[in-house]
Order: structure tokens, then sequence, then C-alpha cells
């Protein structure tokens, strides 16, 4: 195997139970190069015991700090242990480990952020579900002038640097909108090609109810935050 | 409304976004938080250049004057502030709380622990 830089897989878990086994044996399996760590999100259900019986590598957030929290103790995670790459991966299943490479490899040739895009080569569909992606990809367009193709997934490799930005900053969570702020700094933003399925099992943190509250954020954001935020 | 009072609300809410812009900037409040402030800032500087829209909705809902219909909105908006604030610490609480007992409760099995193994070496 070729020497490559050292990577971590960053897992939030909250409610995912009937999911997480699946999702971790599809790492051991399709990404066995890269370590992983789960991120406990405070869950209700039983979880926590899965992680224990399986012997996973786990930490064991035991309030419900939400996505963004839970995910940022993971960078914290990679930055103390020393990660040169850290991946976001969702716990339900969406993701498929099989792309993990893909994303290490653009790093490696030089991008600071690699998103794992639905629709670098495939065509975005005219959904009501893809109306908020267009949306925050027009937002994004407006303010920094870059095409973002697939704002809203959450498969993504952050190098070194950016693991610090986001493990410290309590205004960086690692959702669409802060991709402006990358921007502004300078950091290489690229997408590779990958496919997502659809979560088996449980609800998904971006519930419908949720839906409108999560975009007004994004958008007033990224128009009227993002672009006067301190670089 | 006078043109007056239409120049002083416009220069009030210019400056509200500005400060709250400016704020922001400095992490002084994070992205979450300030989302309300900023479109309550922006709906103020809508509504100040645009008085018809105040207007036209208090004549609608039957007040004496536009000014009392501002006012009430104000009230109403602070009132909903200071409940949504109010759960917020409630939450917040009641988190610490879980903290400091867990904390405490590893605290002690640290400390058993490092009895034990005293005893053990003795």
């Amino acid at each position: 195997m070729k020497d490559q830089l050292k990577t971590l897989v960053v897992i939030p878990a909250y409610n995912e139970a009937l999911n997480i086994e699946k999702t971790i044996t599809d790492l051991q399996t399709n990404a066995p190069q890269v370590d992983y760590v789960v991120i406990n999100d405070g869950s209700k259900d039983n979880t926590l015991e899965v992680l224990e019986k399986n012997g996973y590598n786990y930490i064991n957030g035991f309030l419900n700090q939400g996505l963004f929290g839970a995910v940022q103790t993971g960078f914290k995670y990679a930055y103390e242990k020393g990660y040169d790459i850290a991946i976001q991966f969702d716990g339900d299943g969406q993701h498929s480990a099989a792309y993990i490479q893909d994303l290490v490899d653009e790093i490696e040739k030089g991008s600071n952020i690699v998103i794992g895009s639905r629709f670098v080569s495939e065509k975005k569909p005219w959904t009501a579900r893809m109306a908020g992606s267009r949306l925050i990809a027009a937002a994004i367009k407006l303010v920094t002038g870059k095409t973002v193709l697939d704002p809203t997934s959450g498969f993504r490799a952050y190098d070194k640097a950016c693991i610090k930005e986001y493990a410290f900053d309590s205004n960086m969570p690692p959702e669409p909108d802060t991709l402006v702020y990358m921007y502004r700094k300078k950091k290489k933003i690229k997408e590779v090609q990958v496919q997502m399925s659809e979560r088996e099992f449980g609800e998904s943190y971006l519930n419908l109810p949720n839906t409108v509250k999560y975009m007004t954020r994004m958008l007033v954001s990224i128009l009227l935050i993002q672009p006067f935020r301190k670089v | 409304m006078g043109i007056r009072l239409q120049l002083v609300f416009i220069i009030a809410s210019l400056l509200t976004f500005v400060y709250v812009i400016l704020r922001i900037r400095k992490h002084g409040l994070n992205i979450e938080d300030s989302i309300t402030w900023i479109l309550w800032s922006i709906l103020l500087l809508i509504v100040s250049f645009f008085p018809q829209i105040s207007i036209f909705v208090s004549n609608a809902l039957g007040f004496i004057s536009p000014s009392n219909f501002i006012l009430v909105l104000f009230i109403f908006f602070l009132y909903i502030m200071v409940f949504t604030q109010n759960i917020e610490i409630s939450k917040l609480k009641g988190k610490q709380q879980d903290l400091i007992q867990k904390l405490s409760l590893i605290e002690h099995d640290q400390r058993a622990a490092a009895e034990k193994a005293s005893k053990e070496e003795a």
C-alpha cells in the first residue's frame, strides 16, 4: 500500500442504532486504509450499546449537541491525534465508503476541501428537494462567484489547516455557508462525483419542519454574514 | 408619519443593522443566534423606507395610528425574544447540571481507582 496521509473518518451518530453497523462494515471493507471515529451525539436509542458491543472506536458525547457539535468533537479529536485529513461521513448509510479514497486523492493533489458531490458528472434533478440546493448554490455564486454543484452534501474531506479551523471556531459548522468563508480565505475547494443512497432507517437531522429554518439560516448567513466576516 | 420621524427611523434602523453586522464580524455573536437580529433589522429597514406598509397594516388591523402599531410590534418582538431566551436558559441550566453530575461521578470513580491502586502498592 502506498504511503498516504493519515486520514480520519468522522461519523456523527444520533439515534443510528439501526444504521451504524452497516456504515462501519462498509468502511471496514471498502476503506480499510483509513481510521474512523463514531461520535455518539447523546442518542436516546441503543446506539451506544451497539458501538460498545462491536468494539468500534467511538467517543460518547453524553449530551445531544446537534450535528455541528458532534462533528466538531470529531475534528477536535482529529486535531489532537495529528491527522492530516478529516472526512465528514454520515452514520446513516447515505454515504459510500468506496469514494473515500477519491476524496483523499484530491486532498493529496493540493485541494483544501473536497466535497463528495452528487452532481459533478450527473445532472441535478428538478425536484422540490433540490430547489433548496439550487437556492443555496445561487447565493454562494452571487457572493463568491464560485460554482458549488452540491453545496448541501455532508460528505466532505478537509486538510490539516481546515481541521484546525473547523475544530476551534464556534462559528464554523460544516455547512454550505462556511464554504463562502473558506473561499474568502482563498482555500481550494474541489468536488468529486459520488453516489449517495437514501437512508434506510430513522429520521434525518434535517426533517421537514427544520427545512425552512435551515434555508433561512443558510441564506442569511451566505448573503449577510459570511461576506462580512473577518478573514 | 412625518418626514422627520421617518428620517429618524431610517437612520436608527441603518445603525442597528450595521451594529449587528459589526458585532457578528467581531465574533460577538454566533451565527445561529444572529439570524433573528439580522432579519429583524432588515424588517425595520424595509418598514422605515416604506412607511406605507405599516400605515396599511395598522389601518387594516384598526390601530389608531401607525406609531401605535409599530410600538406594539416592537413589544411583541421583545416579548417573544425574552421568552425564547428563557427557554434557552432553561435548557442550558439542565445541560450544565447534567455535565456537573457526570463530571463529579467521573471524579469519584477516578479517586476510588487511585485509592485502590495506592492500597495495592502498600
